[in-house]
This record gives C-alpha cells, structure tokens and sequence, in this order.
C-alpha cells in the first residue's frame, strides 16, 4: 500500500517534468542578462517544447498545459493575454495530430514537421497581435524568430530528449 | 501514463468518449484563449489587473533565479574594467580637461539663473522622490517593450511614474503590484512621451514603434530639427518631470525624425523611478521666492548633465 503510494507519487512528479522544465526554461529565457533581444528565447522555447511533447510524448504534454505555458509567456511578456495560450494549443493539437507521421521516423522529420507547424504558429501569431493592437505588427521580428528557433530546435530536441527516460513510469 | 493491463481494456470501451471529451476540452480552452484576447481589447483594465496579480506570484522565483544572473554580470563587467583601465584613463583625463571648462561655464550660469531666479519668481517644479529599483525580468517580446522590477506600490511605485537610469528616461510604469511593476520601454508601441527639442525648444511627442529607435511625431510643420539634436521631456501632461535626459535625434528623412535614446538597454540593471507630481495650480500662488535652489534643476535632471551630450 504504501510502496504503490510513493509509486504513485513517484509518477506523479514524472509526468510532471516536461510541463516544470518548460516553465523552467521560459522563466530563464526572461531573466535580464544584458544581451539584447535574449527574452524572445521565452516564447520559442515554450513553442519547441509543447512541439516535443506533444509529438514524442502528448499525454505528458496536454492541451491543458500547453494553455498555462502559453499564458504564462503572455502574463510575463505583457503582450496580448491570451494570444500564446492560443498558438501552443493549436500547436499541440497540430504536433500530437500528425503524431503518426512525425514520430518515431528520422530526426529530419521531425525537424521539418516542426519548420512548418512554427510557420503557423508565426501567421497566427502575427494575424491576431496584429488584430489587437489594430495595425499591422511588423513581421520581420517574427520571421526571424521563427528562423532561430528553427535553428535552435535540434539542440533543445536534445536536451529535451535527454530528459525523456526521466519521465518513464515506474 | 502507461495504464496496467485491467486498464487498458477499459480504455479501448471509453476510448471514443475519451477522444470526444478531449476535443471538447480542446475547443473550450481555445475558446477561454479567444474570450481573454477579446477582454484584454475590450476591458484592458481588468485583464491589467489579473495580469499584475499573476506577475507578483512570479515575481519571487524571477528575483531569486535573476541573483546570479546578476551576480555574473558584475564580475564580467569586473573583468572588462580591469583589462580596461589603461584606455579608460586616457579617456577620462581627456574628458576631465574638456569637462572642467564646461564646470566652469555651468558654476556661472548656475549663479546667474539663481539670480534671475529670485527676480522671477517663478513656480518651481517639485524635486522628485527616488525610488531604486532591479530589473528582474527581461520580458520584451516580439509585440511589447517591457521589463520587470522588484519595486512595487509598497516602496510607492504607481503606474505613469517616469522610470530613468544614469544615462537616461527608460520608460515608465505601466503596472504596478505590491512588491512588483512593470516598466514599459521607451521603444515600446504604446509608448508617447511629450519631449522638447533643446536648441529650436518644439514641442514633440516621441512614438515608440518597437524598433531600436522611436521617432518624434507632432512636430510643428516648420520646425528644424537636426542629427545630434538633443530631446528631453518637456513635462507636458504633468507626468514627467521637465528635463529629463531621452536621447539624441539620429536621423531627419522626409519628415521622419528618429531619435537614439540614451539608455543602453543591454546594459538596464538598476533603474531609479520618479515620484513625481506637477505643481498644482494652487501651489503656485502659495509659493513665494524661497524655492530658488539651485540644485533643483540638476536634481531634476535626476543624473545631472550627461558626459556622452556635451560637445
């Protein structure tokens, strides 16, 4: 009785992890380190995330928790509330519906699927701020965001990868 | 979650149901994201006021985990100086020589305006209160210019308040909770500071537009502004205190004036924010010549004249 409580608290905590560890990371792309521009990391780290999860591992990574990270980056980025809690949902819903295709084939697959699914995010990104703030939001800004994390996305696929046996049930 | 065997046939039965209630739960919280971009439009107020309630739970981690972040700064910044030193002093002696002229210039006219002063008798502005505050959050994003103090309403912190550094104004208070407030940027969209131009004195309101450098709008159609200009706040609107340091006009192009704030944002660490409030109109006749310090007008400057602007 006892071991299946700490059994079930042990799982738990695991399947906690890549909800805390992307929380973890926006809250750490947002500290001031003095380089310019280093707090655009937030949302894109969420956005790589909530991808990673909802591909490799959905149940660990549900609609629900995709909404409290992106509301988390609009709480703190002061933005339009509710635009990223809007975006990661759909990105969650987009990753873990072509799960099928993206998982379990190469990394490049996975890559890619990701190039296009962030491509969206930016055009409902940009549409909906735009349609906030009432006047068309530059667009360069998020395509170079959208560039980076591309580009960035094989490196925190790792660390996120690395991470994946620490969420086995046990 | 990896269900046991007993489970699993269960969740073969309710599997549709599951699939069903999922994407309810799919579209109800889209709808909630949709429902708060609509309010955070149409009641900014209330959504603002969840939104600071929200930013003080988080404020405390940010504080504890920006520490060392901080901590890392210094000591690179330590590293700088010490590798530094010999260009640095040749600089300063430079600066020193060019400088002590200009101390002997501001001593006169300091005297002179104290004089004139006291004939005049005119209202004075009221020094402002200094409130020293960490910057614990780097928030900007694509949208917002925007960052995030350890300096709240119980250290007297209020929205509108102006918020500078030793170079400059870096904005003001948008938000502000008990022990946490939020500094919207200079650069920022919603940003308007009613600034003068020194030299031809127009009037102007800086714009920001997210970019690097905001510009100057409802600017007189035959003012002459030039590059190098420098702009203060003018202290119009009774928000910010009149002569503020903002930054230098860049570029004129066809009617567009651009202007580089002084603040260097890489460098936003510690911020001193203004308590302020305008002369109000009864004051003004209470007053009577005694009020002719000198040191107000530096005080207001809040960092006195600023080495990079003298010529």
């Amino acid at each position: 009785m006892e071991t299946s409580l700490a059994n079930k608290a042990a799982n738990f905590a695991r399947a906690g992890v890549p909800f805390s560890v992307a929380v973890f990371l926006v809250l750490a792309a947002m500290l001031p380190y003095g380089l310019p521009k280093s707090s655009l990391a937030a949302p894109v780290l969420a956005l790589i995330s909530v991808y990673y999860w909802s591909v490799f591992r959905p149940e660990l990574m549900p609609a629900s928790a995709a909404f409290l990270l992106g509301l988390l980056v609009d709480v703190l980025s002061g933005g339009p509330p509710g635009l990223n809690a809007l975006v990661l949902i759909l990105v969650h819903w987009a990753a873990a519906g072509q799960r099928r295709t993206l998982a379990g084939k190469s990394f490049a697959v996975a890559w890619l699927g990701y190039l296009l699914i962030a491509a969206g995010a930016a055009i409902i990104n940009w549409f909906f701020a735009s349609l906030f703030h009432t006047t068309a939001i530059a667009s360069v800004p998020l395509v170079v965001s959208h560039a980076i994390g591309t580009a960035a996305y094989p490196l925190v696929a790792l660390f996120l990868a690395r991470l994946q046996p620490l969420t086995q049930q046990g | 979650m990896a269900k046991g065997p007993r489970l699993s046939s269960l969740s073969r039965v309710a599997a549709p149901a599951r699939g069903m209630a999922q994407r309810f739960g799919l579209l109800l919280l889209m709808a909630t994201a949709v429902a708060l971009l609509v309010l955070g439009k149409t009641h900014g107020e209330a959504i603002s006021q969840l939104r600071v309630m929200a930013v003080e739970t988080v404020a405390p981690v940010l504080e504890v985990l920006s520490a060392p972040v901080i901590s890392a700064r210094h000591a690179i910044a330590e590293i700088e100086h010490i590798l530094n030193t010999g260009r640095d002093n040749r600089t300063l002696r430079e600066q020193l020589s060019r400088l002590s002229k200009w101390q002997i210039i501001a001593r006169n006219l300091e005297q002179e305006n104290a004089g004139l002063r006291a004939l005049l008798n005119p209202a004075q502005d009221r020094a402002p209160i200094f409130i020293s505050a960490r910057v614990i959050g780097d928030t900007s994003g694509l949208f917002v210019q925007s960052a995030l103090l350890n300096a709240g309403r119980r250290d007297g912190v209020e929205p509108g308040q102006a918020v500078t550094t030793g170079q400059g104004l870096a904005g003001r208070i948008v938000e502000a909770g008990q022990r946490s407030a939020r500094l919207l940027l200079l650069t920022d969209l919603n940003s308007r500071v009613p600034v003068t131009v020194e030299h031809s004195r127009h009037r102007a309101v800086l714009a920001g537009d997210n970019s690097a450098r905001p510009r100057l709008t409802f600017l007189p159609a035959n003012a002459k502004v030039n590059p190098g200009d420098r702009v203060v706040t003018s202290g119009h609107a009774g928000v910010f205190p009149p002569g503020l340091p903002v930054g230098i006009v860049s570029s004129v192009t066809d009617g567009e004036v651009h202007v580089q704030p002084y603040v260097d944002w890489a460098r936003l660490e510690y911020v001193t924010i203004l308590r302020y409030r305008a002369v109000p109109m009864g004051d003004i006749e209470r007053r009577n010549g005694n009020g002719s310090d000198p040191a107000d007008a530096a005080a207001l400057d809040g960092t006195g004249p600023t080495t990079g602007a003298v010529p």
